[in-house]
């Protein structure tokens, strides 16, 4: 067997910058004054897979895992920090759908303007011009201005248009899921005969169905490390039981320290430390802090996180309560009267920004887990009494 | 193979950009002209009500300044936004990034060229004698689009890190406007100031394609040298700043 793709000691680190201005101005400010904060974080780490041709592989994984990542390392989009990547044969990746559609043209234009960015000739996009048509089934609309299409449609002309074309190894990247049943099967048929002519397809998804019934092996990401690489039904069993403690425990600090979190302390109604509350239950959490740098109007937030998903995300400035003159060491105090949340666990990010949110302080994030008891009543979000107080 | 696909690139992106200026205005490309006519129109009231300078065709004298003026602010002002206008292409396909400036650049000329061709009509009409010299101005076109070309390159990638480029920018272009002769002929510089004054490229270029067109004159080519140099370095420097900063850009637009 011939290897499509093989990939050695891939890794991929990216600097989040905390200033997101992009102004001539800041940047002389961050030279000037040395707060020029960015953090180095690795999307993917160490990554070696050697991909035969006429594989179908699936990839699956959390949100920022790393999948997009490595489709676009893949597609010679990105540059890779270390490792080596070798491709045998052209490459196109189908990583947004939109990117290459003009919605002021019509579709006839868009065929030529999208067949030209994947990498064909005139003479090949005339060819294949009429068989995109068909498969599209667009021929009532082909010279209506896109913008006019509905979204369906527009799936439709660029899916048609990147699977009529020929490429070796192709790049999908959750492109599924809109579009009507009928035309989804089309596509998945036209790939499968793709894949018996020995072309190579990518598919990221997270519908565990589609990976199972279509991929031959399964790559299995989490935070930028390959968990498993193989059987689709291991992978997929594997991702569904993905202990959610596990990520959620795992904890990270940012900020330049001027004032340091030294502590987070989760109170129940009778003021005692612990991490089990009941829904519907007062919850304290109490947030200890060192002023070193004497700033005087910090802003305090917190955030409230379910697997990824924010619930709650408050701050002072939001609330509008000012600390003036903040001490020099003490405590901020933040109170939820009744917990209305819907779920048995949370993880709780702790942040000290200045008054306007430009400069990070300190952020400690999933420092706590929460664990909440359900019961069967209801308590609205929006009605929930929240509370700042400083000591 | 990579060549091929760029110029195809190039050509596609051109056409789409010519395509979408004028569609769904209902004078179409006479906006173009017609932009650079009113302004001609201002211009040439107020300049031959304050001062009449001694210029044979004034009116000519200054539509050529602005057309190529309105050339060099096009190309620039389009090609710096372009990147950021296209980030959803960059970040999704493995294309070379240059075939969008270059193809920006490339619109704003041929715009100028089918406004120079209704100019040359107005010459016909106030009858300026024509001869082979016509030949050179191709020549002279060329080397202010390697500037053009070199500045797009520079700005854009600028741009991408520093999205205040476009304020300076426009500030820029129209200090230049002022210090460049397009409205006032060259003559009304004090002489020990000139010196100073030619040290703006694009002074020496736009006089040296008047005296082409309009004065069926063969300007001083070691002043072709100086301009062809710098408009080379120019297009090394922005072409060099581009490459270096070309990888980060899917990272940062």
């Amino acid at each position: 067997m011939i290897s499509a793709i093989k990939i050695t000691n891939l890794d991929k680190k990216f600097r989040i910058q905390h200033h997101t201005e992009r102004t001539l101005f800041h940047s002389f400010r961050n030279i000037f004054f040395r707060n020029y904060q960015y953090e180095e974080f690795y999307s993917l780490k160490n990554i070696n897979l050697e991909i035969n041709k006429g594989e179908f592989i699936g990839v699956i994984g959390a949100n920022g895992a790393g999948k997009t990542t490595l489709l676009q390392l893949i597609a010679g989009i990105m540059k890779p920090t270390k490792g080596e990547i070798l491709s045998n044969g052209k490459i196109l990746p189908i990583i947004d759908l939109g990117s290459s559609i003009n919605f002021e043209l019509t579709g006839r234009e868009n065929i030529f303007l999208s067949g030209s960015i994947i990498g064909l000739s005139k003479k090949e996009i005339k060819s294949k011009y009429s068989e995109i048509i068909r498969f599209s089934g667009l021929k009532k609309f082909i010279d209506v201005k896109t913008k006019h299409y509905s979204s369906g449609m527009k799936l439709r002309l660029i899916f048609s248009i990147y699977l009529l074309t020929n490429t070796d190894i192709l790049l999908l990247d959750e492109v599924f899921g809109i579009g009507d049943i009928r035309f989804q099967k089309k596509c998945l048929k036209k790939m499968q005969d793709l894949v018996s002519e020995k072309k190579t397809f990518f598919l990221v998804s997270q519908s565990i169905n589609l990976i199972r019934n279509f991929c031959d092996k399964v790559i299995f990401l989490d935070k930028g490390k390959i968990v498993y690489f193989g059987d689709s039904y291991v992978a997929t069993k594997k991702y569904e039981n993905l202990d959610m403690t596990s990520v959620e425990t795992d904890y990270n600090e940012f900020g330049s320290k001027e004032i340091e979190i030294t502590d987070v302390k989760l109170l129940n109604s009778e003021k005692k430390e612990t991490t089990f509350f009941n829904k519907g239950e007062k919850m304290i959490i109490e947030i200890y802090y060192d002023n070193h740098k004497n700033i005087k109007n910090p802003m305090f937030g917190l955030a409230i996180f379910s697997n990824n998903v924010l619930l709650i995300g408050p701050n002072t400035s939001e609330a509008n309560v000012l600390p003036f003159n903040l001490k020099k060491k003490g405590v901020v105090s933040f109170e939820i009267k009744q917990i209305p949340f819907q779920i048995k666990k949370c993880s709780l990010t702790v942040a000290i920004h200045s008054y306007h949110g430009d400069i990070l302080y300190h952020r400690k994030e999933r420092c706590k887990i929460i664990n909440i008891k359900q019961n069967n009543k209801q308590y609205p979000f929006f009605k929930t009494e929240y509370n700042w107080s400083f000591r | 193979m990579r060549v091929k696909y760029a110029l195809s690139l190039i050509r596609e992106f051109t056409i789409v950009e010519l395509k979408l200026r004028y569609q769904g205005s209902v004078l179409g490309y006479f906006w173009s002209l017609l932009n650079p006519l009113l302004m001609l129109a201002t211009l040439y009231i107020v300049f031959s009500l304050i001062t009449k300078f001694d210029v044979e065709n004034y009116q000519l004298y200054l539509l050529l300044g602005i057309l190529i003026w309105n050339f060099l602010s096009e190309a620039t002002n389009g090609s710096m936004i372009s990147l950021v206008n296209k980030s959803g292409l960059i970040k999704t396909f493995n294309f070379p990034s240059e075939t969008i400036i270059i193809s920006s650049c490339l619109a704003a000329l041929i715009t100028f060229l089918i406004n120079f061709i209704i100019f040359f009509l107005f010459m016909l009409i106030f009858k300026v004698t024509l001869s082979f010299k016509l030949l050179l101005f191709p020549v002279y076109l060329l080397q202010l689009f390697i500037f053009v070309l070199g500045t797009s390159f520079l700005l854009s990638a600028l741009y991408v890190k520093y999205r205040d480029m476009i304020y300076i920018w426009s500030f820029v272009l129209l200090i230049g406007f002022f210090a460049t002769p397009i409205i006032y002929p060259i003559y009304i510089i004090p002489f020990e100031y000139l010196k100073y004054y030619l040290l703006n490229p694009l002074a020496r270029m736009i006089v040296d394609m008047r005296d082409i067109v309009l004065f069926n004159y063969i300007p001083d080519p070691k002043n072709f040298i100086i301009t062809f140099m710098i408009s080379l370095l120019v297009f090394v420097f922005g072409y060099y700043i581009f490459r270096k900063n070309k990888h980060s850009f899917v990272e940062e637009i």
